[in-house]
C-alpha cells in the first residue's frame, strides 16, 4: 500500500466510512507499520491543534461573544471551570480551551455582487467570501443582480437572489428572518421537532423537507412551492394556510381576506414585453412615454452592483425584470433572448439571466457582454441584440448548464458609465418550435 | 509528597494535545473529545485522586481518557469501536515522544503552514476539524464529491505534516544558533 493509499484510507476511517473488510485491513495495517501509526497520530494532532486556532479566533472577538452568548459545550465545561476557578489564576489565559461554543453555522457556498454580513453585534464584516461560516447575524444584499447561496450542514441550500437581508440567529440557524427580498430554498427533509422556519415581517412558514421561494414586498410575503409542502402562518391574525406543489399564496395584513391558495401560473415558452405603457412594478427603470420618433422605453435607473472592500460602492445603471417565482419564461439552452435597447456613446453592456432549476432551486445565472456597435442601429440610435441563452456564459462554477425547463425570474441589462444613458424598448425570449 | 492543585492543571495543559488526540482517534468528534478531556480534568482535580510525579498523572490520564473515550462509543447508538484496543494501546504508546514539544511550538507552526494552503482548503479543514462536518457534508458545502473531499484531506495532511516538521525543525535550528 502507498502512503497516498494509506492516508487515504486513514481519512475514511477518521470519517466512519470503512467497511467491515477494510476495518480489518486498517487493524493489520496499524499492528505492523509504524509509519502508519505516526501517520493516523499526525493527523490527530492537526485536528485538535485546528479546533484550538479556530476557537481562538472567535473567542478574539469579544463584543460579538457578549452579544451572543454561546451555548456551553456541556455541563462539564461549567463544571472543570469551576472547580478550576480555585487553581485557575495559574491557567489564566491558556485556559481558553475550556471554551467553545456548538451553535452550527451555515455555509457561505457562493456570492456575488454587493453582499455584506454583519454579526449579530452590529459589527459589519469586511471581505466577505464565498466559503465563510456565518453564524449569528445578518446577510444583505444590494442590488437586483446581487446573488449569494448558503449550504446548511445537511445539505439544504438557500439562495438569495437581488436586493434582500436574511437575519441567521446565533443560537438557532434553522429559524431565519427574511427581512426584505426573495430567497429560493431547497430544504431536505427535515426531522421532527426541528424543522425550519423562516420568519418575514408578514408571516412565517414552516418547512417540512421542500423546494419554494419566498418573496418579501411592503407589505406582502409570497410563497410559492414547487415540490412538497409547506405551512404558512400569517402573522396579523395566526391563521394558517398548508401550501402544496405547484399552488402559491399572500399574507398581508388584511385579515378581513382569507389567504388564498391558488396555483403556480405556468411559465410561458415565449415571452415578450415592450413599454407602450408603463411596466408593473416588478420592473426596474424609468418609464417613457412613445414619442413621435422613439417607442415607449424604459431608461436605466442606478442600482448598486457590488462594494469595494473598504465598502465604496460601485454603481450600475441597469433596466430589469424580476418574479421570484420564476414565472417569466421556461427556457431550454436554445432559447433566444432579444433585445432592443439604445446606448448613448461607445459602452459594454451587461446582459444577465437569473434562472430557477424547473423543479424549483437556483439553477444560476448567465451572463454575457454586449460589445458597442453590436447589430445595426436606425437612425435613432436603436439596435437590436439577440443571442442563444447556450452563448451566455455562467456566472457560477457550480450551477454551469441551462435546464431544459429552467425558469426565468431575472433579465438584468445594465451599462457601468453614468453617461451610456441605456434605454430598453423591448425584451423577449423566444423558444424554438421543436 | 502529592502534586497539588496548580501542578496538577499545569502538567494536565502540557499534556492536553496528546491525551485529546488520542480520544479524537477513537470517537473521531472533535467536540466528544474535548468534553472527554474536560472530564478528565475534572475527576484529576477532585480530591477522589492523588498523583506523586507528572508521569502517573499523564499515564493515569491517558488510560482514563481512553475508557471515557470507549464508554462515550457504546453509550451512542451506531457508534462502534473500529480499531482493535492492541492497536490504540500501540498507538497510545508511541505518542509521547513526539508529544513532547511545547504545544504552543505546534500551534505556531500549524498557524503559518495553514496560511500557505489556499482559501478552499483551509475551508475543507475548517468545515471539517472544526465545524464537525463529516466528509459528505463538506462535500456538499463545497461543491466536490466525497471522494475528492478524501483525497484533499489526505493530501492536505501529508502537505501540514512535512510543512509543519520543517518549521519546527528550523525553530530548533534557531534555537542552537542563538547566541
Amino acid at each position: 500500500m502507498t502512503p497516498e493509499e494509506r492516508d487515504h484510507l486513514l481519512v475514511r476511517y477518521l470519517d466512519g466510512n470503512l467497511t467491515p473488510t477494510e476495518t480489518d485491513a486498517l487493524n493489520g495495517l496499524l499492528k505492523t507499520d509504524a509509519a502508519a501509526r505516526a501517520s493516523l497520530r499526525e493527523m490527530a494532532m492537526q485536528a485538535v491543534l485546528m479546533g484550538d486556532l479556530a476557537r481562538e479566533r472567535e473567542l478574539a472577538t469579544p463584543r460579538e461573544r457578549a452579544r451572543a452568548p454561546r451555548v456551553m459545550a456541556s455541563t462539564w465545561s461549567r463544571r472543570i471551570l469551576a472547580i478550576a476557578a480555585a487553581v485557575v489564576l495559574l491557567a489564566g489565559a491558556t485556559a481558553v480551551w475550556l471554551w467553545r461554543g456548538r451553535a452550527e453555522a451555515l455555509t457561505l457556498a457562493r456570492m456575488s455582487g454587493a453582499v455584506s454580513w454583519t454579526t449579530e453585534g452590529g459589527q459589519p464584516q469586511r471581505g466577505l467570501q464565498a466559503g465563510a461560516t456565518l453564524r449569528g447575524g445578518t446577510l444583505s444584499l444590494e442590488g437586483a443582480a446581487s446573488s449569494a447561496q448558503l449550504v446548511f450542514r445537511d445539505g439544504s441550500t438557500i439562495a438569495l437572489n437581488g436586493d434582500s437581508e436574511l437575519a441567521l440567529p446565533g443560537d438557532s440557524p434553522k429559524r431565519l428572518s427574511l427581512r426584505r427580498g426573495a430567497l429560493s430554498a431547497d430544504v431536505r427533509p427535515q426531522p421532527a421537532g426541528s424543522r425550519m422556519l423562516i420568519r418575514t415581517p408578514m408571516a412565517e412558514v414552516e418547512v417540512l423537507g421542500t423546494r419554494f421561494y419566498v418573496s418579501v414586498q411592503p407589505g406582502e410575503t409570497a410563497v410559492s412551492v414547487e415540490v412538497g409542502r409547506v405551512r404558512m402562518r400569517r402573522l396579523a391574525d395566526e391563521s394558517l394556510v398548508d401550501v402544496a406543489q405547484g399552488q402559491t399564496a399572500v399574507a398581508t395584513l388584511d385579515v378581513a381576506k382569507r389567504m388564498e391558495v391558488r396555483p403556480l401560473p405556468p411559465a410561458p415558452v415565449r415571452w415578450r414585453q415592450a413599454f407602450k405603457k408603463p411596466p408593473s412594478a416588478i420592473w426596474q427603470g424609468e418609464w417613457v412615454r412613445a414619442d413621435g420618433i422613439d417607442p415607449g422605453r424604459l431608461r436605466n435607473v442606478p442600482d448598486l452592483s457590488e462594494r469595494r472592500a473598504d465598502g465604496t460602492p460601485i454603481a450600475a445603471y441597469t433596466v430589469n425584470v424580476r418574479d421570484n417565482s420564476g414565472s417569466i419564461a421556461s427556457v431550454r439552452p436554445d432559447s433566444v433572448l432579444c433585445v432592443r435597447f439604445r446606448i448613448q456613446g461607445k459602452h459594454d453592456m451587461l446582459a444577465l439571466v437569473g434562472l430557477h432549476r424547473p423543479t424549483g432551486g437556483f439553477a444560476g445565472n448567465f451572463q454575457t457582454v454586449i460589445k458597442p456597435g453590436v447589430g445595426s442601429a436606425d437612425a435613432s440610435g436603436w439596435r437590436t441584440w439577440e443571442a442563444p441563452l447556450s452563448a451566455l456564459e455562467a456566472k457560477f462554477p457550480n450551477c454551469p448548464q441551462i435546464p431544459r425547463g429552467a425558469r426565468v425570474f431575472l433579465v438584468y441589462l445594465a451599462c457601468y458609465a453614468p453617461d451610456a444613458r441605456l434605454e430598453v424598448a423591448e425584451v423577449s425570449i423566444q423558444t424554438p418550435v421543436p | 509528597m502529592a502534586m497539588n492543585q496548580q501542578q496538577v492543571v499545569q502538567t494536565l495543559l502540557a499534556a492536553r494535545m496528546r491525551v485529546s488526540a488520542a480520544v479524537w482517534v477513537i470517537v473521531r468528534d472533535a467536540h466528544a473529545a474535548e468534553d472527554i478531556f474536560q472530564d478528565v480534568a475534572v475527576k484529576a482535580l477532585s480530591a477522589d485522586v492523588q498523583f506523586d510525579r507528572e508521569p502517573q498523572l499523564i499515564s493515569w490520564a491517558q488510560i482514563t481518557a481512553r475508557h471515557q473515550a470507549l464508554n462515550w462509543l457504546r453509550s451512542r447508538k451506531g457508534h462502534v469501536l473500529a480499531l482493535d484496543e492492541t492497536v490504540l494501546e500501540l498507538i497510545e504508546r508511541e505518542w509521547a515522544p513526539e508529544a513532547m514539544r511545547p504545544e504552543g511550538e505546534r500551534i505556531e507552526a500549524l498557524r503559518l503552514c495553514l496560511e500557505e494552503l489556499p482559501d478552499q482548503s483551509r475551508q475543507i479543514l475548517r468545515l471539517r476539524y472544526f465545524e464537525g462536518y463529516s466528509c459528505e457534508e463538506v462535500s456538499r458545502a463545497v461543491g466536490a464529491g466525497l471522494d475528492a473531499v478524501y483525497q484533499r484531506l489526505s493530501r492536505l495532511h501529508r502537505a501540514l505534516r512535512e510543512c509543519i516538521q520543517k518549521r519546527l525543525e528550523a525553530a530548533s535550528q534557531a534555537k542552537l544558533e542563538a547566541p
